[in-house]
């Protein structure tokens, strides 16, 4: 009895009956200051090149500047760089920088930091996650390889300067970027002097070249004494990089090992190309295989498509045309990073006591799985546009925690996803009858879909009829979260929920079903074609010609997996199998660990399997269609239609971005009407956030810019 | 069996350990019978109802739903069911570690005696639920199977040490010796003449037992690593529970109280059992 | 008394290399690999990140590598962070250890009150109700506890925060919490203890030679009667260790115990197994320590134990 009157007790709640699900302070007990935001997670790394943990994210783009940033619409804008220009073949892309961004040292920020950031990304030696990011730009993913040197003298038929790769797929058979000093080496910035080296490699130590004064994206050579070299420096527990006088390397290791190179093609080429390459759309002339030495080679920026005429531009060059390049711009792989501070310390310069900074904050104390204190930076270009001195973020791995310390009012305002899917239903209001107003959703950038395995479901009508038979309009009854439900792949903002400019954009009428693909604000949208949405009808009308078509070889049955983390799965599959019991279609459930299931839908050893897929751009040519493309291994339905290839291959070299977008839009109604995957509902993005924060709120790609946010005391 | 003279009576003075035995004994029948009465009313654990969602406990629901609509009532006596059906496996595989353990050291005597008694004083002072966190975490193992090994592989010390103790001072005996000369096998000897006689204390650190494994099974459940899902124990309903605390509290509070109250009353008949069999090693 | 010693010392050792073994083993019989990731990651970067870390050497090298750092006190790296294990530990143990020690010092406290009085109301009601609240504590165990306290005594009543430690007041319910587990063991050890040592002949002569009963059971008996919680120091740093996962978790302070957790999630395994051979020679070498005090004081265990 004693037992019953104390759960009443306990259910006789602490929840608020009020508009705000947390404690909301009067005015005069805030501090508009201190911004405090929960974190969900601790960050791998501070370092724009290792982080690759979505805790890092908002902080790496909060303390280092970048060619442009997150607006708070997830859309890029303008920040270190204040113009540019996009040839019209869309492969060269030219920026052009603020004369008055600064390192919290007071050096300026240049282009040669911008060049130096992406080098260091491109080398294999820094072992970045995020490298990946830069493959549209000639040279990286081959320089990631080792596999691409430039001639340092003439090896016939090439000259010397010509951007040769390794002719066959063997290892390279040694570094000709190995280098030994017979005197010790004073390593130091570039230009100083002896006196100033912050460490020695010892005589006869061995070091990796990485770069050289001069070059194409390099720092221009000091006067007097030649071309410097920077240096890698690896030996015990001394791990350091700087530059030296390259006449001090005098000993080369891997002088005399042979190698067999051919220029690469065209297309890779950095600009000016070679003599003899053609041009345009010339076929391509031959490269024969020659033998070359490690003297004659080296590894080398100058075989990247990045190029610094001068301090205040930087070209980057494409090996294809790439539309979707200036949302790379502002991401993880391109902040920039200061060469000095990486350089004394190449894996622990983000510490407090050492981190040079160049974003809207600096950061102040970095207390592990605690608490990130970041303070507003003194050398900032527009300090107007911060308006808090300090952040706090708190880095909460429980999300059951981070909601009760957003309850009981430690934080401001939470990231997104950081609240218990079994909340929702009390924050969305289904459970009182009105939702809580601090409670915010808003639509994330991807997509929950099925697979469907066309190797073998191989009838078109089949999966035609698997898709034709779902209603998604009630799946969000098992997610809570306001999903919204599509048959379209493209996920975005529903139609009816676009800005006005943004309807105007997107040419469709405010009652038009679906989503649309706000690319840039108010000027360029991608439509999605409507994907095969619930008509059960015409759903039994190809479930016929299926039968009819594949006589005995029409499937008994069909097996739907799923992964067994959350609840929403199980009845996610459960509703399906339902519904395909509706028409006639036999289906059975299997749940499996997430990595199994993975491993399973890469091999293809599936039936249908449920899945999703994650963008980091606004952009379905880069993150959603290239899922389809024959011999992709992200392509897990094994799909290959060669009119959708034809269509993908034709947009490519449009310049034109709307008329490519038409054309996009066709291949992606070939591939949905062949229904080789079958969407579900588009993701949202699910944060808490007290009534007296403005600026801060989720964004479609989920990169909201911390450092706008501030507290409003009225 | 051959208990201390007196022992009976001792027990049924130590009337709260006979209440606690008849707890236990109530829960294990609800956990095994209840389900089947409760389906009777139309209550069951994995009809799901996302319409209801979680409400507190009322007439309907004694002790509320989950977010799923499913009773809770249900759940915790099925949740029950596996708490304790791991906890006797695992009980009774610790035992006939630590019971051969034990036996064999004290038979064998000498050296061998000593090394194994140093290994279990070695592993005494081991984080062996660390252990056993380790290698079910690297290994990814998740069975049931596993968890009744590995638990019971950590379980069995103190049986084997009680166990030798017996042994011991049994071997010495006059119905051994006899049996030794009549020429009985060891092996015959210690299961026939020997074990018999050392049952009370096996009897009582087997109770006491339970309740440890039950909570160590709740402890790496609450890690993630215990019973895995569609299954669900005890632990496992206390740790989806514990992080909904703020919003539906009373999805702890019934868990929490079963395990609590039955964990209880197995350490509390424990004890008297003690009292009764054992009396003068009474150190707790 | 030096052969005791000596063999003590040597069986730690083997200990903590068969520990030790048994990690670098258990670490490279995980399956897959610790880079292993849903993202689309081509398969060059996965390489060179691979090539960093060591992880495409023989395994009989990387062996060799590890018992090289582990001789000299080097417990491994981390994989997701570049930061060394000890480093991790020398960061996130001390707030363990002060969390550990208030919980302690309070069931300590509060425990050996307990147990001296149902000792000496031995039988009685007051004893019987102390004993009980004692075995709840040991019965409940600290992730319902835990949960319920911040339910009541923060969400409800907002008079603690529900996690983090931002200040002394964070410090409390950790400290409960991870303090009942002690509490009833404490007050239960004390009892027997203090029951034993109140029947002894000096204890007797004290209470012959008329001195008030107070000063017989706290100044006389109790030297005697806490013996038994100085043999439970062992256990209970080993039961701290296991307490710290939970209450760390559930509060989210970043002590050692939540490093280890989190390492099993994020499949960091040279954390994980670092941090047990840690553990390992802790209490290794608590037990030994208490050991040697034990062999200091009792004969019988002086000239080799009969």
């Amino acid at each position: 009895m004693r037992a019953l009157l104390a759960l009443a007790a306990l259910g006789a709640c602490s929840l608020p009956d009020g508009d705000y699900f947390g404690h909301v302070p009067a005015g005069d007990e805030l501090d508009p200051r201190v911004f405090r935001w929960c974190n969900f997670g601790e960050p791998d790394y501070l370092d724009p090149a290792l982080a690759s943990s979505t805790a890092s994210s908002p902080l790496i783009s909060t303390l280092f500047d970048a060619l442009t940033t997150y607006g708070l619409d997830g859309n890029p804008v303008p920040s270190l760089a204040t113009t540019w220009e996009i040839s019209d073949d869309l492969r060269t892309y030219t920026f052009h920088l603020r004369g008055d961004a600064r390192w919290t040292t007071g050096r300026p920020v240049t282009a040669y930091d911008v060049a130096y950031t992406a080098i260091r990304v491109a080398d294999a030696m820094t072992a970045s996650p995020n490298a990946d990011n830069l493959a549209p730009i000639k040279g990286v993913m081959p320089a990631l390889a080792r596999r691409v040197f430039v001639l340092r003298h003439d090896v016939a038929p090439y000259r010397a300067g010509a951007v040769v790769e390794l002719a066959t797929d063997a290892e390279p058979p040694d570094d000709p970027n190995r280098r030994a000093a017979s005197r010790a080496l004073a390593v130091r910035d570039l230009g100083a002097a002896p006196e100033a080296a912050y460490a020695t490699v010892p005589a006869g130590g061995e070091v990796t070249l990485v770069m050289t004064s001069g070059g194409r994206a390099t720092l221009p050579t000091p006067a007097g004494g030649g071309p410097w070299a920077y240096v890698h420096y690896e030996h015990a527990d001394v791990d350091v990089l700087g530059w030296v006088p390259e006449r001090e390397l005098d000993g080369e290791p891997a002088a005399g090992v042979a190698f067999a190179i051919r220029r690469v093609a065209r297309a890779d080429q950095p600009d000016p190309l070679e003599p003899g390459s053609g041009s345009g759309s010339d076929p391509e002339p031959p490269r024969p295989v020659v033998t070359a030495h490690g003297r004659d080679l080296v590894r080398s920026p100058d075989a990247l498509g990045v190029r610094v005429p001068d301090a205040r531009t930087i070209v980057f060059e494409t090996s294809q045309p790439t539309p979707f390049f200036l949302p790379l711009t502002d991401n993880r792989a391109l902040r920039t990073t200061p060469i000095e501070a990486v350089s004394r310390s190449p894996r622990h310069w983000t510490d407090p006591d050492r981190i040079v900074t160049s974003g809207p904050m600096h950061l102040a104390a970095w207390r592990p799985r605690d608490a990130i204190e970041l303070v507003r930076s003194p050398t900032y270009w527009d300090p107007a546009a911060v308006r808090v001195e300090r952040i706090r973020v708190l880095s909460v791995d429980d999300q059951a925690a981070a909601t009760n310390l957003y309850f009981t009012g430690a934080c401001d305002a939470t990231t997104a996803n950081v609240i218990p899917s079994t909340y929702l239903p009390v924050l969305n209001g289904e459970q009182r009858g009105r939702p809580y107003k601090d409670y915010q959703v808003s639509p994330n950038l991807g997509v929950y879909f099925a697979w469907v395995n066309t190797k073998r479901l191989t009838n078109r009508h089949l999966r035609r009829a698997l898709a034709l038979a779902i209603d998604r309009t009630q799946i969000p009854r098992f997610t809570h979260g306001g999903e919204i439900p599509t048959a379209q792949l493209t996920p975005g903002t529903p139609i009816a929920q676009l800005a006005p400019a943004d309807l105007a954009a997107c040419g469709v009428a405010r009652d038009a079903p679906g989503v649309a693909l706000v690319m840039t604000a108010g000027e360029l949208c991608y439509v999605p074609p409507p994907g095969l949405d619930v008509d059960l009808a015409a759903a039994k009308r190809e479930l016929a010609l299926a039968r009819a078509e594949m006589g005995d070889a029409f499937p008994k049955t069909l097996d739907y997996r799923y992964n067994a983390g959350a609840e929403a799965h199980k009845q996610i599959a459960e509703y399906l199998q339902a519904a395909w019991g509706r028409i006639g279609l036999d289906v059975t459930l299997s749940a499996q660990d997430f990595n199994s299931l993975l491993a399973d839908t890469r091999a293809g050893t599936y039936d249908i399997a449920r899945l999703g897929n994650q963008g980091n751009v606004a952009d379905t040519e880069s993150e959603f269609l290239p899922l389809f493309r024959c011999g992709s291994p992200d392509n897990r339905g094994q799909y290959c239609n060669p009119e959708f290839e034809r269509l993908m291959d034709e947009a490519k070299p449009m310049r034109d971005r709307r008329a490519r977008n038409a054309k996009l839009r066709e291949a992606e109604r070939v591939m949905i009407e062949d229904a080789p995957v079958i969407p579900l509902y588009v993701y949202t993005l699910k944060t808490l956030i007290k009534p007296y924060v403005r600026d801060y709120g989720n964004n479609v790609i989920n990169q909201p810019p911390l450092w706008r946010a501030w507290i409003d005391k009225r | 069996m051959s208990m201390m003279p007196g022992a009976w009576a001792r027990m049924r003075k130590h009337r709260l350990a006979v209440v606690c035995g008849g707890v236990i004994a109530a829960i294990a029948v609800a956990c095994v019978v209840g389900p089947w009465l409760a389906a009777a009313f139309g209550l069951d654990a994995t009809t799901i109802d996302t319409q209801l969602g979680a409400t507190p406990p009322s007439g309907a629901h004694w002790l509320g739903t989950d977010t799923l609509g499913r009773d809770m009532l249900v759940r915790v006596l099925i949740g029950g069911r596996i708490a304790l059906l791991v906890a006797v496996v695992t009980t009774l595989v610790a035992l006939v570690i630590g019971v051969g353990y034990g036996a064999i050291a004290a038979y064998a005597g000498g050296v061998v005696d000593e090394v194994m008694m140093r290994i279990v004083d070695a592993l005494y002072g081991f984080p062996t639920v660390v252990f056993i966190i380790v290698v079910m975490a690297v290994l990814g193992t998740r069975s049931l199977v596993a968890l009744f090994a590995l638990i019971g592989g950590i379980s069995w010390l103190t049986m084997a040490r009680i166990v030798r103790g017996q042994v011991l001072s049994l071997k010495r005996r006059e119905f051994v010796e006899a049996a030794r000369a009549s020429g009985a096998s060891p092996a015959r000897i210690l299961v026939r003449h020997i074990l018999p006689n050392a049952a009370g204390p096996v009897i009582v650190y087997a109770t006491l037992a339970l309740p440890q494994v039950m909570l160590t099974e709740a402890f790496l459940s609450f890690l993630g690593l215990g019973v895995q899902a569609p299954l669900a124990s005890w632990g496992t309903l206390v740790t989806e529970g514990s992080s909904q605390v703020l919003v539906y509290p009373w999805l702890l509070v019934g868990p929490g109280l079963a395990m609590g109250v039955a964990v209880m009353s197995l350490n509390f008949l424990g004890d008297g059992l003690r009292d009764a069999l054992d009396p003068h090693t009474r150190k707790i | 008394m030096i052969r005791f010693i000596v063999r003590r010392l040597l069986a730690s050792i083997v200990v903590v290399f068969v520990v030790a073994s048994a990690s670098f083993l258990l670490l490279h019989a995980a399956p897959g690999g610790p880079f292993d990731t849903a993202e689309r990651r081509s398969a060059v970067v996965q390489r060179a990140m691979e090539d960093r870390y060591g992880l495409n050497d023989s395994l009989g090298a990387q062996y060799a590598r590890e018992l090289a750092h582990l001789a000299r006190g080097d417990l491994g790296r981390s994989i997701k962070r570049d930061l060394s294990v000890n480093d991790m530990i020398a960061r996130s143990a001390p707030v363990s250890a002060l969390v550990g020690a208030l919980g302690l010092l309070a069931a300590i406290g509060l425990g050996l009150v307990m147990g001296v009085i149902a000792a000496w109301r031995r039988n009685s009601r007051t004893d019987y109700a102390l004993m009980g609240l004692a075995l709840v504590g040991i019965s409940i165990p600290s992730f319902v506890l835990g949960p319920l306290l911040i339910a009541e005594l923060s969400l409800r009543l907002g008079w603690l925060p529900p996690a983090r430690v931002d200040g002394p007041a964070g410090y409390v319910l950790p400290a409960i919490t991870l303090g009942m587990l002690y509490l009833g063991t404490i007050a239960r050890l004390t009892r027997g203890g203090m029951i034993e040592a109140l029947g002894q002949d000096y204890v007797r002569t004290a209470r012959a030679k008329g001195l008030p009963e107070r000063t017989v059971v706290w100044k006389h008996a109790l030297r005697l009667g806490v013996q038994p919680v100085v043999t439970y120091l062992g256990p209970a740093t080993a039961a701290l260790i296991s307490g710290s996962f939970v209450v760390e978790k559930i509060f989210q302070i970043p002590g050692l115990g939540a490093a280890f957790v989190d390492s099993i999630t994020e499949h960091d395994y040279p954390v994980l197994t670092g941090v047990f051979v840690f553990y390992a020679v802790l209490l290794v070498g608590l037990n030994l320590v208490v050991d040697l005090a034990y062999g200091l004081l009792d004969p019988r265990v002086r000239e080799g134990r009969a």
